[in-house]
Order: structure tokens, then sequence, then C-alpha cells
């Protein structure tokens, strides 16, 4: 069996390989086609390597196929992948672009501005001044006799005005009389007229009681300030505080510029002038008084000098005024005083018509607030904190001198300065910028 | 020694990569051809599937004969591969009308002188040596497919796989071919 295998061509592997392969040459391959349609062996050896050789092959392919399978699941995974990132990315866009769009659209909504100015402010450390201004007031003590002067003038003021409202005026107040129809006629035109005929009566009331308790030994009862009730004034001054109640802040004492402008109010304000003007009054007063005619004379000195001091009110006067000195009656000084009440109007009115009106509220500040560096200063000095708001200019004094916590009333001397009163004492403030404006 | 053909387009960079076995070549085949392929198969009532498979074979086929150097470059890459895709895919629809098993071999064309009962037991022994080669484990499965398959020199096989020389690639290749007609025999159950 094996001597007839042996016989047989397909029993060398590399000859039977290269003929199921078609390597063999054109001769040879026809020698061996030829012994194999005679050997069935031989056949079937040659059929055995062809179908190995498939075998393989078709593994082969099988194989390459898989291996192109594999690749391209890797390839759409990581396609997928990458999508799937792309997606995340593009859905975390939409989303920061909606809140930010939410966003812009509620600060658009809201006071874009002021929103934007604190936020501004707090960034780049904006200057405590500019929001609330530090200034100092100066404290103004009214001895007990210069009051009584200045009450007694004052009474007698406001009373020969309460006369010549109802009598026929005399020449010495003609002139008062025309600031008061002046006043009034203003007034009938004027949407401030009622506060200003409130301020008047009540500093009429006000007068009449310091007078009257100056000469019992007694203090005023009518001296409004915030702690006292207002029953125990008249009725006309009742009637007076609640119409000034009803625009009085929550502690201070309210004020309004436009109130001040009547020619009885301008009459209080010759005698509280602000720093320099009030320094001159004290001096002036601070001398001992003996008769009613001569502290009507002091006065009238004073506010000769006052005039002097007060260029802008009117230049021409400045020459005149030392001359009267001292040798004038009180019907000069008056008409001098009444001439300088219009002058001051008049400017009052101007700065009017240029910024509009503002309301000064005046409270009293915890100590503990303000800074250890202003306390170094001179007891006489009132650190007082300014802050304009839209309701106007709110002053907030710091003292251990003056123990009310709000002022009585306030008076404008000039369009950027006032005094403020207390109960004895009072405080003229330089205001910086001026009355008006503000925010 | 097949001989190298030089192209200066984009073809003769994926035939190159081809013959350096890059299979990146082939995935860049696959999706460049995959859309006419698709038409074609689609319209004739195929599924995405089949439009894998056909144009899996066919990209095989290019890679076999790349391998091998019957590979002849007279038209494009793609015109090659869509007219490859194309027999095979008639070839699956003839087989599935007459309701014939699938062959996975769409190549291994009868000789026309066989009957059927010979042309399946010649199937039968084709898929006991795949599942033969499938056991044997390497070097002889990689050896065995460079050689037979790939058709590769016992040089070139040497190189690859890191044998001595090309003696020592025959005495190895001789007795892992042993060791398969032993797992076929044990396979086909003591048939020849």
């Amino acid at each position: 069996m094996s001597n007839i295998i042996s016989q047989h061509w397909t029993t060398d592997q590399e000859k039977l390989e290269e003929f199921v392969r078609n390597k063999t040459g054109k001769k040879e391959m026809l020698l061996l086609t030829a012994h194999l349609e005679k050997c069935d062996e031989c056949n079937k050896r040659v059929q055995e390597e062809r179908d190995i050789q498939a075998g393989i092959r078709r593994f082969g392919r099988l194989e390459m196929k898989r291996r192109l399978k594999l690749r391209l699941r890797r390839d759409r995974s990581r396609r997928f992948e990458w999508t799937h990132v792309a997606s995340l990315a593009a859905a975390v866009v939409i989303v920061l672009g909606a809140v930010f769009a939410i966003r812009w659209f509620v600060d658009f909504k809201q006071e874009k501005p002021l929103t934007r100015e604190i936020i501004l402010s707090e960034n780049k450390e904006e200057k405590p001044a500019e929001r609330a201004l530090w200034i100092i007031g100066k404290v103004i003590e009214i001895s007990d006799e210069s009051s009584q002067v200045a009450s007694s003038v004052e009474e007698k003021q406001s009373q020969s005005f309460a006369d010549n409202l109802n009598e026929t005026p005399e020449p010495e107040v003609q002139n008062e009389l025309k600031a008061g129809e002046m006043s009034r006629s203003r007034m009938e035109e004027s949407p401030m007229k009622e506060t200003e005929v409130t301020v008047m009566a009540e500093r009429k009331a006000v007068v009449k009681d310091v007078t009257s308790s100056l000469a019992k030994g007694e203090p005023s009862s009518t001296v409004r300030s915030d702690s006292e009730s207002p029953q125990a004034a008249p009725a006309e001054v009742k009637e007076n505080s609640k119409s000034i109640a009803q625009e009085k802040p929550e502690a201070g004492y309210h004020y309004s510029s436009d109130a001040v402008n009547s020619p009885r109010a301008m009459k209080m304000d010759k005698l509280k002038f602000g720093d320099t003007v009030g320094s001159v009054v004290k001096e002036r007063l601070a001398q001992p008084v003996q008769t009613d005619s001569e502290s009507l004379d002091k006065i009238s000195i004073a506010v000769s000098d006052l005039k002097a001091q007060l260029p802008s009110l009117r230049p021409e006067e400045k020459k005149a005024a030392p001359a009267k000195r001292g040798s004038e009656s009180i019907a000069d000084n008056k008409f001098d005083f009444h001439d300088q009440v219009d002058t001051k109007q008049k400017s009052l009115s101007i700065a009017k018509k240029r910024r509009p009106a503002k309301n000064i509220y005046v409270r009293r500040g915890d100590m503990k607030d303000l800074p250890a560096s202003m306390i170094k200063y001179a007891p006489s000095a009132v650190h007082t904190r300014l802050e304009r708001t839209s309701q106007g200019i709110l002053l907030t004094f710091y003292s251990y001198s003056i123990k009310d916590t709000a002022a009585t009333y306030i008076e404008a001397v000039t369009a950027d300065s006032i005094i403020v009163f207390f109960r004895n004492k009072q405080i003229a403030y330089h205001i910086p910028g001026g009355l008006g404006g503000g925010t | 020694m097949q001989t190298p053909v030089f192209f200066f387009n984009e073809d003769s960079k994926l035939l190159d990569a081809l013959r350096d076995g890059n299979d990146s070549a082939l995935e860049e085949l696959f999706h460049k051809n995959r859309r006419p392929i698709a038409s074609l198969v689609i319209r004739s009532h195929g599924t995405e599937d089949d439009v894998e498979d056909v144009l899996q074979e066919a990209l095989v086929v290019l890679w076999e004969r790349v391998h091998n150097g019957s590979f002849e470059y007279q038209a494009k890459l793609s015109t090659f591969i869509y007219a490859t895709a194309k027999n095979i895919w008639f070839r699956k629809l003839a087989r599935q009308r007459r309701e014939l098993p699938a062959s996975d071999d769409a190549f291994e064309v009868a000789d026309g002188n066989s009957t059927p009962l010979e042309e399946l037991e010649e199937n039968e022994r084709i898929l006991a040596v795949q599942k033969a080669m499938e056991k044997i484990g390497n070097p002889c499965r990689d050896l065995l497919l460079l050689y037979y398959w790939e058709e590769q020199s016992m040089e070139e096989i040497a190189l690859k796989l890191g044998f001595a020389n090309a003696d020592t690639v025959k005495s190895k290749k001789y007795q892992c071919k042993k060791a398969l007609e032993k797992l076929v025999k044990k396979a086909l159950g003591g048939m020849p």
C-alpha cells in the first residue's frame, strides 16, 4: 500500500501544495493531471489538500471580516461618544444662554442704573464723602439776657406787625406792611401759601410765649420739640403744629425752605444768621442790656453789621452800614431791616428758581457712630453728617453738648447756610452745594 | 515576487496601506463606498445588514487580491469594490431564491463536475478545517494564514513572525499542517 502511494507524486507535500495553488509549470501540470485521472488515491489527496487550503482561506476571510466589523463598531462607538459630548456641550451652552438671557431680562426690567451704581460703587471703593458728607456746625449759645432781648425785640416786632395787619399803618411800619402785602400777594399766587401763614402764626405765638415765660421766670412751653405734646399750646398754634406735624419726618424737625421766604420769617432769620453772622450776633447780644430801647438799638447795630458782612445781599449798603451804627433811630433800623429782608427774599427766590426746593431733616445721631478721629475736635464743633436724598437734605448731628434729639425749627439764612434751633442752643451750618439740588 | 505599482492618487495610498496590512485603509474604503453599495442592495430589497455584509466581503476580496498579487489596477478602487459587491450580492440573491444553504465563502465556486452530494461533503470538510483553524493556536494559525491565504514567502513569514530563517518556517509549517489535519480528521469523525 505504501509502495503504491510512494509511487505517486502526491506524496511529495511541496509538489502537492504547488499543484493545488497552481504554482507548477505547464508541462509538469499536464503530467500530474494525467496521473490523477488514473489514480484515485492521488486525486483524493489533491482534494484533501484543496479542502484544507480552502478552509484556511475561508478562515482567513472570516477573520478579516471579523476584524473589520470590530473596527467599524469601535469607530461607531467613538463617533457616538463624540456626538454625545457635542450634544451635551450644546445643551450646556443652551442652558447657560437661557440663564444669562433670563438674568439680563430681569436686570433690564429692574431699575438698571441704581443696581449698577451700587455694584460699581462697591467695587471701586467710592469715597464715603460722596455719599454722606461730614460738615461741622458751630454752636451758638444764647444767654438768657440776650434771649430775653431777642424775645422782647421779637415781641415788639411781632406786635407791631400784628397791629398793622388790623389797624391803620404807621409810617415806620409801612415798609413792613408793604413787605407783608407783597408776601400775602405772593402767598395767594404761590402754592406754599398755607405753609407760610402757618410759620408766621406759629412764630408769633412762640415770641409771645417766650416773652411771657421770661417775665415769669419759667421755661417756654410753646417752643416746639418732638418730645413735647402740642396740647399745651394755644389753639392757633395747635392747628399750626398739626399742619407742620403732617410734614414732619420720623424723628427730626421737618423744614421746607419755601416756608421761610415770608418777610416775617426773614425777620427772625436776621437774628440767627450762619456761622460768622451768628458769632457777630452773639458778641453784640452778650453785652448787658438794661432797657428795651437799648436792646433794640443794639440789635439794629448788629443788623447793620450783618449787612456789612453780607455783601452778596446788597453790595451798595456795605458803605452806608458803618455810618448808621449807634446814631440812627429804630425806625430807620427797621426800614433797613425790612429792606434787607426784601433783598434776601429776592436772592432766595432766585435760588428757588434755579434749583428745586428741598426739605431739610435734622436728627440726633448716636455718638458711638461718630468716627474716633472726629471726637478730638473742639466741643463747640458739632460733627454732622449731611446726606442728600430724593426727599431732601438729612442732617445727623453728633454732640454731647446738645441734649435734644431733634431741632425745634430750622431757618435758612442764605441759599447755602442754615441755622438749626434747639431749646437753648443753635447750630449754624454752611451747606456745601446749597439747599436745593441734591440727588 | 509581486510588482510594485506606483499610483499618484488617493487610491495608490490606500493600496499601499492595504499592502502594509493597515486595516484603517479598509475602514476608509468602507465609509467611502457605503452609499453606492447601500443604494444597490436596498433597491433589491436588501437590509442594512446585507449592505454591511456585502461591502465587507468585497473589501476582503480586495485585500486578498492585493496581498496575493492578483489585483490589477485597471479601474478606480471604488469601481472594483462596487463590481465585486454587486457580484457577491447577486450570488447571494440567487442562493436565496434557490433556497440553498448560504455559504460563507462566496468565491469557493464548485468546478461544475461534482454532484450536489460531493459539494455538500466538500463544504463540510471546509467547515471542519475552518473550525480546526479556530482551535489551533498561534503561531500555527498565523503561519498557515500567511502561507496559504496571504501567500507570502517563507522569508517574509520568518521576518514577520520572528523565526530564525525560511527553513525553520518550513519545518514549523509542516508541523502545523499535520496538527491541523489531525484536528480535521477528529472533527469529521474518522473521515479522511
